[in-house]
């Protein structure tokens, strides 16, 4: 089929233009007409100023199923509407396009190279990327663990924001932000059907934690470390969570309480014990905060932890 | 009986070339593109150091969907003379898009960037990346696009352009698309690796880089990895159960 199209391409390039176009007219009219064949026709219509025709002849993509549409179809018909000023029209398009095909290489770029109307408002993540991601990841849940270990080590994670939101800086394709935002919600959509495990809610819960936290919303995390602690009010990651953010007494116990209980289930957690004594001081209670040091480094005075905490204190 | 352009194309007729000028832009005006095309042909090939004449014979030819013959024209006339040449090459490279060349197109909109405030051959240029997928040159492309243009300018010059593409869009190899999850553990498995560089002694960071690369196929690279881990933490949990998997999965291969 891409042979016929080449072929008439050729044929255009070289002086028979009327005649190719009078050829993919014809085959316009036929079931088995690619997408291909009805681009060029489209861009030698538009080339000639007949706007109509071409959104016309690229009508099909709107009366298609999502998943039976060509990205590159739907990039001809926005040039054309785009070509002949039908904004809201382009719009609806543009955001169909994200939804649809934003997982495919380029079309994210192409979105914002050409600034299309509505760029602005689409969600840093494509809804078919997040499908995509979570279908993978319900089938290998475990994963989840190690990815998040190493959004952790990238070496900067800022919170999401909209596609043009950073308008007149260079947008890189592979920004700190999108991953962790397309993981998170990944996840969720993950966690809806996994709330009769336990053990994979609660390690969901704690990913969904840390990554909020990873992108500096401090609510989210506190709100999946409540979640997931009233599962499992021992689980160390998420009282860890839980003691990096404020407390909010409408989702659950302060973090100290929490903190308390998972060190008293897990004596030999020195960064719960290190975690609950930064609490403490930072709550204004010092003089706990300095008596669990001392009775930490008399019991285990060589700790690297205990000493890099008694700097910190006394800084 | 004669027809006008056969009376144009023999030398010994009497038309001066001011004449067959004036009379070959008319029959442009009126689309009578065969009979202009005949006396832009002579005219060129009279004076072939007038760009100007290349030019308006290289849009009749590319009217006439002669798109080689077109291209052929507008490169004469960008290397006829400096006062046209900028307009030559972007009708050049516009010519070379239409002809499904982006290649071609790319490097003659390159040629004229001595002339950085250009908007147009970077407009072109980001057109040509996103055809032929070249990320580099896109975000240099967008970049310098956005210093000389408003958005409306930018978005309309890249819609018209994307259109000249379309023989070139329609005609490439779609790339298949990635498994996310993949590409995921891939970026996963480079930044764990760089994080134990600076971090040798911390074992859940060879063990999950051991994670990504069993996942990823590359059972001997993550068997190293893991066995790092367990150098450092013998009573790991989870780095024994993924030693013993990843020995069954070196037997099975």
């Amino acid at each position: 089929m891409n042979a016929r199209v080449r072929a008439l391409v050729e044929r255009a390039r070289t002086g028979d233009t009327a005649g190719v176009e009078l050829e993919l007219h014809e085959w316009t009219r036929q079931d088995d007409c690619p997408p291909a064949a009805r681009i060029v026709l489209a861009a030698m219509l538009s080339r000639r100023g007949e706007l109509d025709a071409a959104t016309r002849v690229l009508r099909f993509v709107h009366e298609q199923a999502d998943h039976d549409t060509d990205p590159d179809a739907l990039r001809t018909r926005l040039a054309v509407l785009v070509g002949a000023g039908l904004t809201d029209t382009a719009r609806r398009v543009t955001e169909r396009l994200y939804r649809v095909h934003g997982h495919r290489p380029g079309v994210r770029d192409w979105i914002e190279a050409a600034e299309l109307p509505g760029a602005e408002k689409l969600p840093d993540v494509s809804p078919a990327a997040v499908e995509r991601l979570a279908a993978e990841l319900a089938d290998d849940v475990d994963v989840v663990r190690t990815l998040v270990v190493g959004m952790k080590h990238r070496p900067e994670a800022r919170p999401a924001t909209t596609l043009t939101e950073r308008q007149g800086h260079e947008l890189q394709p592979d920004a700190a932000t999108r991953p962790i935002a397309l993981l998170r919600a990944a996840i969720e959509r993950v966690q809806e059907g996994c709330a009769h495990d336990t053990r994979q809610y609660v390690m969901l819960c704690t990913a969904l934690a840390e990554l909020a936290l990873l992108a500096q919303d401090e609510s989210d995390a506190r709100r999946w470390a409540h979640r997931g602690l009233k599962v499992d009010p021992y689980c160390a990651s998420l009282a860890l969570v839980l003691a990096s953010c404020d407390d909010d007494a409408r989702l659950g116990p302060p973090a100290r309480q929490a903190l308390a209980r998972v060190a008293r289930q897990h004596p030999g957690y020195p960064d719960v014990r290190a975690a609950m004594i930064r609490r403490a001081f930072a709550d204004g209670r010092v003089d706990s905060a300095r008596r669990r040091l001392s009775a930490w480094l008399r019991r285990d005075p060589g700790s690297p932890l205990a000493n890099q905490l008694q700097q910190e204190l006394a800084a | 009986m004669t027809t006008f352009s056969e009376t144009v194309q023999n030398p010994a007729n009497t038309i001066d070339d001011a004449l067959r000028l004036e009379s070959a832009r008319r029959f442009v005006r009126e689309e009578r593109l065969a009979d202009a095309e005949a006396l832009y042909a002579g005219l060129c090939e009279r004076r072939p150091g007038d760009a100007t004449l290349w030019i308006e014979a290289g849009r009749v030819a590319e009217s006439r969907g002669q798109g080689d013959l077109a291209a052929r024209r507008f490169a004469r006339a960008a290397s006829a003379d400096g006062k046209h040449r900028g307009e030559a090459t972007h009708l050049l490279a516009v010519t070379h898009l239409r002809n499904g060349q982006p290649h071609r197109a790319a490097r003659a909109w390159h040629r004229s960037l001595p002339d950085r405030a250009s908007a147009k051959a970077w407009a072109g240029l980001l057109v040509c990346a996103m055809v032929e997928g070249r990320p580099r040159l896109r975000r240099r492309a967008l970049r310098e696009l956005r210093l000389h243009t408003s958005r409306r300018e930018r978005r309309r010059m890249v819609a018209e352009l994307w259109l000249d593409a379309a023989p070139s869009v329609a005609l490439r190899d779609t790339a298949p698309t990635a498994s996310p999850l993949q590409t995921l553990l891939a970026q996963t498995a480079r930044t764990l690796a760089e994080a134990a560089e600076r971090h040798p002694r911390r074992a859940d960071v060879h063990h999950h880089r051991a994670v990504c690369e069993a996942k990823l196929g590359r059972v001997e690279d993550a068997i190293a990895s893991n066995r790092l881990a367990l150098r450092i933490n013998h009573a790991y949990t989870d780095a024994t159960r993924l030693k013993l998997r990843l020995a069954r999965l070196r037997q099975a291969a």
